[in-house]
Formats: structure tokens, sequence, C-alpha cells
């Protein structure tokens, strides 16, 4: 009698072909998505780094940096960060002859991976000079304090600079504008945020993420994170709405926008970095932002 | 291995494939969409902005880019169920979207810099201390018309 051979049928063979293609389909949108979360690990860390950096400088300085300001001198939290991120050689060469051009233009076209989130596509605006990914808190309205703004009263975040004026600074006027020091937070630095996330603008002359220049240094809270509500500026502005960059002529107002899906990573004050979700709550997202107004917070 | 045992087992495993993971939609935020007149013609720029009216909920803001009448906000993007207050700009389509040719950087930086003067044609009743206002409600349709009246000059 004929021995059989010992083998495998041909439908073991195919069901072993089967099993292992359903794991690699499973496996290998976690392999693209194993990318994206290490960029936004590392987006993260660059975030924690700056939040080191701005403490160190407050105990170096007593205050905070200027984190932005109306005029265009190229004075924002940028700037004053870089001894605090081993970028030392840079600011020592650095003119504060209050022009944004000159021999400062070459220092400012330096790019400082520290401030830009991988995540994002990185993009340079008209001079060469790089986009950055990071703005601090000015608060509740818009650049120039007003009040209220889509029926939203004006408070001030931790990097609002105050002058008896009001409105828009000019940081190279004789009376030099001042900053907040953190025992000003009343609210609790673990219950305000410092820096959120903005996205570069996404084409050619589009201003937004140009954090070197003061006026587009922050951001602020009027709108939710990644809001299908625009952005307002007066100039450069490129309404993009499919690509969640959606904006309008105006009186400059930035919000927080990133390309993490879901939310954007947020930097309170006690240096903790947060990832806050697209669907807060948004009296609570504009509550985080003040640094005085006291208000009860519940979850975030 | 008996071979009805074998199909059996792979047409359980096709089925916890296909189900997958189900996504859940979180806060439940509703598309939102309307047009806006002013002074009877389609609004032709402008923005409209929600923001949430009642405490103790939770609700999200949104708001849109209006063109040429019409606006509309995504699911993903939209508003959770409750009362929000409406405020509509329009500012005097006056706005650059980039340079003036010929301009160099520098003078295009000290324009966007001192820009932001742009005359609103709304009065203030609309958008900064705004009266308008809406219910979102889970069965929808949720489509808000608005009909505002410019500064008369």
């Amino acid at each position: 009698m004929l021995q059989r051979r010992k083998a495998f049928t041909l439908i073991e063979l195919l069901v072993v072909i089967a099993i292992i293609a359903v794991l690699i389909a499973l496996l290998l949108p976690a392999v693209q998505q194993a990318r994206e979360a290490a960029r936004r690990s590392q987006c993260k860390n660059n975030m924690k780094q700056l939040g080191l950096a701005l403490h160190n400088y407050h105990d170096t300085m007593g205050i905070l940096p200027y984190g932005c300001h109306g005029d265009q001198s190229g004075h924002s939290w940028c700037l004053y960060l870089l001894p605090f991120i081993d970028q030392a050689n840079v600011y020592n060469k650095w003119n504060f002859n209050c022009s944004y051009y000159g021999t400062n233009q070459a220092l400012r076209q330096v790019p400082q991976p520290v401030y830009t989130c991988p995540s994002d596509t990185p993009t340079q605006w008209w001079d060469n000079n790089p986009l950055y990914n990071y703005a601090v808190c000015l608060g509740t309205t818009n650049n120039a304090k007003s009040s209220p703004l889509n029926s939203v009263n004006w408070a001030a975040g931790a990097f609002d600079v105050v002058d008896a004026s009001g409105g828009l600074i000019q940081f190279c006027t004789p009376a030099a504008p001042k900053t907040y020091r953190l025992r000003d937070v009343s609210d609790g630095t673990s219950n305000t945020i410092f820096m959120s996330e903005v996205r570069q603008g996404p084409v050619n002359q589009d201003i937004r993420g140009l954090a070197w220049y003061a006026p587009f240094a922050g951001f602020t809270t009027n709108i939710g994170p990644n809001s299908a509500s625009p952005d307002v500026m007066g100039n450069f502005c490129n309404n993009q709405p499919s690509m969640g960059m959606p904006c309008v002529g105006g009186a400059t107002a930035l919000s927080s926008r990133s390309k993490h899906v879901g939310g954007v990573h947020t930097l309170m004050g006690d240096g903790a970095v947060r990832f806050i979700s697209n669907n807060i709550n948004l009296p609570t997202w504009q509550g985080l932002s003040t640094i005085q107004n006291g208000e009860v917070l519940g979850e975030f | 291995m008996p071979s009805h045992i074998l199909r059996w087992l792979v047409l359980s495993l096709l089925g916890v494939v296909a189900t997958g993971c189900g996504g859940a939609e979180g806060v439940g935020r509703q598309p939102i969409s309307g047009t806006v007149l002013m002074d009877g013609q389609p609004l032709d720029k402008g923005a409209i902005n929600f923001q949430p009216y009642e405490g103790g909920k939770h609700l999200v803001g949104s708001g849109a880019v209006i063109q040429n009448g019409t606006y509309s906000i995504p699911g993903a993007q939209g508003l959770t169920v409750g009362k929000y207050m409406v405020a509509i700009s329009a500012p005097e389509t006056s706005a650059q979207s980039g340079p003036v040719s010929g301009q160099s950087p520098e003078d295009a930086m000290k324009a966007a810099a001192t820009a932001g003067a742009a005359k609103e044609r709304l009065p203030k009743k609309y958008n900064a201390t705004t009266e308008l206002m809406v219910d979102v409600t889970p069965s929808g349709p949720n489509k808000f018309d608005f009909k505002v009246d410019s500064i008369k000059r």
C-alpha cells in the first residue's frame, strides 16, 4: 500500500497565508502611526525645552521675556530665549537697534530646530526666514486687546506686554513696556497656558508661523484649538479652510493650530506640557489663558 | 484538522478584522451651515463666530469664513448642543493677501504690522456686543440664516 507523504494540505497553507496577510495589513498602518507618534513626542519635547528655557530666563532676569508686541523689530521670545537653548552665539551677535533687517537678517535665517514641530511641513517665508511652530499666550481676544471681541472680554495672558496706554506696544519707544513675573500669575501656574502650537503658513507668503516677527509670536484663545473659525490678519492672509488654515482680514488674532490628530500641545506655566483636545470646553480654554481672572476650571 | 473547523476559523477571523474598532464621536459636534445677507445682498466676505452662552455645559466654539453669503462648518469642527452667541464681522475687503507688486519684504512687513485698521462694515450689535443667538439641537438641521444691516454712512 502506498504510504501517504507527510505534508501540509492546500487549505492549511492558504489559511496560514491569509493569517499572515491579515497581520501585515494590521501592522502597516501601525508603522505609519509610529512615525507620527515619534514626531509628536519630539514636538512635545521641544515645547518642554522651551518651558525650561522660559523658567531659566525668569530665574536669571526675574521677569518673563517679551513675548509679542506691536512693532516689527524682531524682539520676540524667539530672540530672548536663545541663550537658554544653547544659542548664545546668535544672541550675542544680535544688534539691538530695533531693526528687523540689516545684520540681524542673517541671524534670523539661522534655523532653530527647537522652535519647530516636526509634524508640520517646514516652510520659509519670503525673505528666507524659517517659520516656526510655537507661540506664547497673549490673552483672550486679539493682539490689539479689543474688548469685547465676539462678545468675549479681554483678559491678559502671561505674555501680554503692559503699559499705561493699552493697545499695541511699540518696543522701541522711550517708555519700554514691561512684562509679567511668575508671581503675577495668581490663577496658578499649573492652570495657566504659557505657550501652544501654531502652524506654519502652508502656501507661499502666508505669514502665520513667523514667530520671530513680534506681532506673530503670540496666539490668543478667542477661538478654540484647530477651530474652523478663521485666524485674523491684516496682510499675508491666505484663506485655506481645506488645509485647516482659514483666515480673514482684520486686526491680528492667531489661534492655536497643529497637525496632530485631535488637539494641540500646550505648555503650562509650571513647565508641564499637556495635550489639549480640540473638543475642550471653550470657556475652559479661555480661562486657562488668563493669569489673574480667578476662573474655576473643571477637567481639561 | 477537519476542513469545516478550518472554514469557521477563517470566517471568524475575517469577521473580527472587518468589524475593527468602532470610532466614538466624543462630544457630539453638529455640522452647522447657513446664509448671511447684508442689506438684502449676500455678504461677499466676512467671518462668523460662535461663542458659548450657557455655563455648566460642554460647549465648544466654532466659526467659519463667509463667502458669497454662505458659510458651513463640517461636523468634526461643528458645535455641541446648546446655546451660542453669534458674532458676524465684515471688514472692508481691503486686506492684502500678499505684497503690493514691487514692495520689498521690509516695507511689506511694516505694512503688515500697522494693518488691522480695516473698517468694520457691520455695527457692534452683530459682533463685539452681539445680540444674535442660536440654539444648536441634536436633531438638526442646524441651518442658521442671518439678515444684517450695515452701518449707514
